[in-house]
């Protein structure tokens, strides 16, 4: 199962994943429905991507899909489920946010009377939050990709931080 | 290997938990669920949707029943278990003695009694309750609802969504007293009012006025005449210790569990609404009835340690294998349950789970106007910080650096979080404040919620209908 990631230290908080995240699961994709169907200025989460303030950089939170997902137990109606992703079936969610309280990774937003998580972008290539980040900040892979990924990173950050110093030793 | 039986008594969401814990560590073990309501099973916390016809029973159905056999589960529907049989390893039912060689008991809790009884005076536990309120509704003008705990509130609340005016008592001096504070109420009580309800607070039910046609309506012990055609009691609900009695199980509000959900009987376990288990309750400590449940309080708090010593971690005696029942606590609430039994399924098929402990919280959702409450509401004596504007109102409540509780209403998001928070004592107290002199730094409590702020919450839960 590919996983997004997010790498934080190249992200610059810019929120451009929010924006793609609202127009991706707007009606027809288009930033103008979940911009104009509230009253202007409202601080709105139609957008399953979420930043939580506090950290100097906006932090996207996405769901985990946690092995024994705490949102799925504290779920009355039988809404939630787990098949490779955990995901919630908007009909059948009556709205009563128990999951909402229950996921230690605020990872599922209440929108109006419904409780919506990350659904990775079902039927797209790549999520919309990938494609829009210019900064390369959210990547779209297995999560043996990605720790391969970080392990290079770590070596070459490494090798660059001790070849000055070796040059300097020599 | 000759199969594992086990016995789960109890169909509620503690003993469903349970059996797909232990079906999904224990292949072949025979699973039998019993249970004396005549349903598969459902959401408890629906039936009020039933109650008014909103949904039909199918529609709650969690596990439908001819699903039980995928899993590999006996039910037994509709059989009252009597008496239990430790020793002997059986319990005796309606059918005949069923012997176990582990028990799970998930019996829940049955509602509270008041004097009265009769036609027209309904409880709302089982879906059976709410099926007859549904069959004697299309009689009803105008209800009365006594109790204003979540129970009541969510039957009175179904009631007017479905165009019933209702009258609620209450014998406190808030609706919901045990999840908001005061000033959150309010923000409810408001709505509600709008919508057709009428409260009378800090009175109690004295005489029921009868008439030819049934019920006519009640008089409080303020000697006030409540109108209304049908009684709904939900004043709280407790254990449902009927077959326990004499079953030599250590019994205490519930059945009393350690940490693995096991009770004093060696291969017994308890969960759900019925036993009382771990909670962590992070009030700060000024009364006697004092216990320590985390290495960190003890150090945090010397000066209590020191007046209690007998409660304190250093005496392992006291604290391990039967803790004081002072931090053990029922907490009749569906995750708390869900995750009760996902323990106690797990350690029945032999795993070593241990529950890290419960935390009261409630969600809830009233004419769109959302709340989460957690741990402890009320600031007798602890710290807070305040936030409210726009509709939202945002409380945390501390205990040295560590939350202790929590209202939340408007805004939810994030409450996840500071459950966890809560649960794992963590020091967020720095993050919390100041986030909230952020967000409005010349908040006060004093003014009260204005027209314009209820407003702007009704603009934006007239889009409901858009979706
Ligand atoms: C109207 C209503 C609204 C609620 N809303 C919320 C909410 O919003 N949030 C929340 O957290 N909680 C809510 N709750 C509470 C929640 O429903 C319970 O905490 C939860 O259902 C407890 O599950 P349980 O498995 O422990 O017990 P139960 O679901 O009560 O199951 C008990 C089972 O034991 C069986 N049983 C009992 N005695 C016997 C016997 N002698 N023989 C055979 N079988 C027996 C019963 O048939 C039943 O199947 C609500 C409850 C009600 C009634
Ligand atoms: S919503 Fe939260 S609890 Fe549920 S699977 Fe995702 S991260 Fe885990
Ligand atoms: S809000 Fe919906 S998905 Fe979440 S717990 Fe309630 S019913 Fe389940």
């Amino acid at each position: 199962m590919r996983e997004i990631f997010f790498i934080k230290d190249r992200c610059v908080g810019c929120g451009a994943c929010k924006t793609a995240c609202a127009a991706e699961h707007a009606k027809n994709h288009h930033l103008y429905d979940p911009l104009s169907s509230v009253p202007m200025g409202k601080k709105r989460r139609t957008d399953r991507y979420k930043q939580t303030p506090g950290d100097e950089v906006p932090h996207p939170v996405r769901c985990l899909h946690c092995d024994e997902p705490s949102c799925m137990e504290g779920c009355i109606s039988g809404a939630i489920g787990k098949a490779d992703r955990v995901y919630s079936r908007w009909d059948a969610c009556v709205g009563c946010f128990m999951c909402v309280m229950n996921c230690p990774f605020g990872a599922v937003l209440p929108f109006l009377n419904k409780a919506v998580r990350c659904d990775q972008c079902l039927f797209t290539e790549k999520p919309a939050c990938v494609r829009a980040c210019p900064q390369n900040a959210i990547v779209y892979m297995e999560s043996s990709e990605f720790a391969e990924n970080e392990k290079k990173k770590r070596w070459r950050d490494r090798v660059q931080k001790e070849i000055p110093l070796l040059k300097a030793k020599a | 290997m000759k199969a594992y039986r086990y016995l789960i008594i109890g169909n509620g969401v503690a003993g469903i938990c349970g059996a797909f814990n232990i079906r999904k560590l224990d292949r072949e073990g025979e699973i039998t669920i019993v249970t004396n309501e005549n349903y598969p099973f459902y959401s408890r916390p629906l039936i009020t949707d039933v109650m008014t016809g909103k949904k039909r029973a199918g529609e709650i159905t969690l596990l439908p029943e001819n699903e039980y056999k995928r899993y590999g589960f006996t039910l037994m529907k509709g059989v009252q278990v009597g008496k239990l049989a430790l020793k002997e390893r059986s319990v005796s039912t309606a059918e005949g003695r069923q012997q176990f060689d582990k028990l799970f008991i998930a019996t829940g809790a049955v509602p509270k009694k008041i004097p009265f009884e009769g036609e027209g005076i309904f409880s709302v536990r089982t879906m059976e309750d709410a099926e007859k309120i549904r069959a004697y509704l299309p009689k009803v003008k105008q209800a009365i609802v006594f109790g204003g705990g979540p129970i009541g509130i969510k039957a009175a609340y179904a009631l007017l969504t479905a165009g019933i005016p209702v009258n609620i008592i209450i014998s406190s001096s808030q609706m919901l007293s045990r999840v908001l504070d005061e000033r959150s109420s309010q923000y409810f009580r408001t709505l509600f009012e709008q919508n057709g309800a009428r409260f009378f607070f800090n009175s109690d039910i004295k005489e029921i006025v009868r008439s030819k046609r049934g019920l006519k309506g009640v008089v409080t012990d303020k000697g006030e005449m409540v109108q209304g055609d049908m009684l709904i009691v939900g004043k709280g609900v407790s254990p449902d210790l009927d077959i326990v009695r004499d079953a030599g199980l250590r019994v205490d509000k519930g059945i009393l569990v350690d940490d693995h959900m096991e009770t004093n009987h060696k291969g017994v376990y308890a969960a759900g609404d019925v036993a009382q288990a771990k909670v962590i309750t992070l009030a700060p400590r000024h009364s006697s009835a004092s216990s320590i449940q985390h290495p960190a309080s003890s150090i945090q708090h010397r000066a209590s340690s020191i007046e209690h010593p007998a409660s304190s971690i250093e005496h392992p005696a006291s604290s391990i294998q039967y803790p004081v029942s002072s931090d053990r606590d029922v907490l009749p609430l569906w995750p708390v349950g869900a995750e009760q039994g996902k323990i106690a399924g797990q350690n029945m098929a032999g795993a070593k789970r241990a529950y890290s402990g419960g935390v009261g919280s409630n969600s809830i959702e009233y004419f769109g106007l959302k709340a989460v409450s957690m741990g402890i509401t009320r600031d007798d004596g602890c710290e807070a910080a305040l936030f409210e504007g726009d509709g939202v109102y945002r409380k945390f409540l501390f205990n040295e650096e560590r939350l202790a509780g929590a209202v939340l209403l408007g805004d939810i998001s994030d409450a996840g979080v500071l459950l966890h928070a809560i649960r794992n004592s963590l020091p967020v107290r720095n993050v919390l404040t100041s986030a909230v002199s952020r967000q409005h730094p010349a908040s006060s409590i004093e003014h009260p919620a204005s027209d314009s702020q209820f407003s702007t919450l009704r603009s934006q839960l007239s889009l409901e209908v858009l979706f």
